[in-house]
């Protein structure tokens, strides 16, 4: 039987997501470039693997990517499977290699969850070249890009993780539960 | 290391059955509902924040001013306030009196709609609109503003909403006619939302700085003389056949809010 609490719980996070993929279209173009390539929903997932500690993030990284999926011009699934198996890989990292919840965890996972995932990105690029010869690449800017997204998106990640240890005390070097 | 793999298998199984469902359309119901909720609190957000970022209302040195003065104070940033919006509806009025003289000129039918939302992938260079399927937008259709300057064309549509990709986008390309002395042809090629080139002019063709770019209308669905932009810098290397143009675009693609997508011209299906 669910409790009501969990359902609460449940509706707030579907509130939660909404809200930040709800900023992310609305709200990032306002900076210039190269700080609007900062991916804000990568760094929050990644913080809530930290926070939450428990495979559930996956999940969530399926919802989000799902709605994600409802703005993008790319076929539908490159980046829902992207981002998924993204997380999932992130969590094992998290869980097996890294096992606590320093800055440095966070940021490693950041940054190896978001080459993983541009590469998973570029596979697409790629297999629809091969098929497509109209559909050219410039791997000079594109990788442009992609290091910028990097960059903006540790430095975010860093913030976020800044703001939770400066709530939360609790939330320090210690290990992961197991 | 064997739960792992069936975690895995069961993740791809899951993201399977959804792509598959999605292609049969038996999730549209939930992806329109996820749609509605997302469109509105976003076209709200995107509302305000353009708002903010066309003017800033100045704030003065209150410790210098009496507690008189702190009432008027209050009155002028009402007032200015109130200014910024004006000039916003100023704006919009004269952009969408533009589109109407354009398409009094011409034999176009076009469908008007407002941004609700830009890029949500840091990679792409697109926006979103609140018209889809239902109002007769196809995808490739061409997105323009103002004057019958061309900012884009559809690159996904949906029952009520579609996404424009901007002609500074990456995988954005269009045909298109310097109007230089012997009409030179070419492609306008976007740049990671950064820049606009016209590629493969011909080496032996002149093309100045100023000369203005438009549809040369050889592409299926976009007509001819929709304005792409001006010719600001030419590259030219001697060993190769062809020669680059960068391009200032005619229309601001940063502050976007209403825009008209044509249809089809006068009969003609897109």
């Amino acid at each position: 039987m669910i409790s009501s609490r969990r359902i609460l719980l449940g509706i707030s996070y579907l509130f939660l997501v909404v809200g930040i993929v709800s900023l992310q279209v609305g709200l990032l173009f306002l900076l210039p470039y190269p700080y609007n390539k900062v991916n804000i929903l990568f760094a929050f997932l990644s913080i809530m693997i930290l926070l939450k500690d428990s495979g559930n993030i996956v999940w969530l990284a399926f919802f989000v990517h799902f709605l994600i999926e409802l703005y993008t011009v790319t076929p539908f699934g490159v980046v829902l499977s992207a981002g998924t198996i993204t997380f999932l890989v992130m969590y094992w990292l998290y869980r097996s290699l890294f096992t606590n919840q320093t800055i440095g965890t966070a940021l490693a996972i950041t940054l190896i969850g978001l080459i993983f995932y541009r590469a998973f990105y570029s596979l697409w690029f790629v297999v629809t070249a091969r098929f497509n010869p109209a559909f050219a690449i410039n791997w000079q800017p594109l990788f442009l890009i992609y290091i910028w997204e990097l960059v903006f998106t540790l430095l975010i990640t860093a913030i976020f993780y800044a703001v939770i240890v400066w709530f939360m005390p609790r939330f320090s070097v210690t290990l992961v539960k197991r | 290391m064997r739960g792992r793999s069936k975690t895995f298998l069961g993740i791809l199984v899951v993201i399977g059955l959804v792509i598959w469902l999605h292609n049969l359309n038996a999730t549209r119901f939930i992806e329109n509902s996820f749609r509605f909720f997302i469109n509105n609190s976003a076209a709200f957000i995107y509302q305000t924040t353009l708002k903010l970022h066309v003017n800033a209302v100045k704030n003065e040195d209150a410790t210098k001013l009496k507690e008189s003065y702190h009432e008027l104070l209050t009155k002028l940033r009402a007032y200015e306030a109130d200014g910024v919006k004006l000039k916003l509806l100023e704006e919009e009025n004269e952009n969408l009196r533009a589109e109407l003289r354009f398409f009094t000129s011409t034999t176009y039918n076009h469908v008007g709609a407002d941004v609700i939302g830009r890029t949500i992938d840091p990679i792409g260079t697109t926006i979103i609109i609140d018209r889809g399927s239902e109002s007769g937008i196809a995808i490739n259709n061409p997105v323009i503003t103002g004057n019958g300057w061309l900012v884009g064309k559809i690159a996904r549509v949906e029952q009520t909403t579609a996404i424009v990709r901007l002609i500074n986008d990456n995988q954005s390309k269009v045909a298109a006619t310097a109007m230089n002395m012997v009409k030179s042809i070419g492609l306008v090629e976007g740049g990671y939302g950064i820049s606009v080139r016209m590629n493969f002019i011909p080496q032996n063709e002149i093309i100045k700085f100023g000369d203005i770019v438009i549809t040369s209308g050889l592409e299926r669905g976009v007509p001819r003389g929709l304005i792409i932009g001006t010719v600001e810098v030419v590259e030219k290397k001697p060993q190769e056949p062809f020669q680059q143009a960068i391009l200032k675009t005619a229309a601001n693609l940063h502050t976007l809010t209403s825009l008209s997508i044509i249809t089809s011209a006068s009969g003609e299906t897109i």
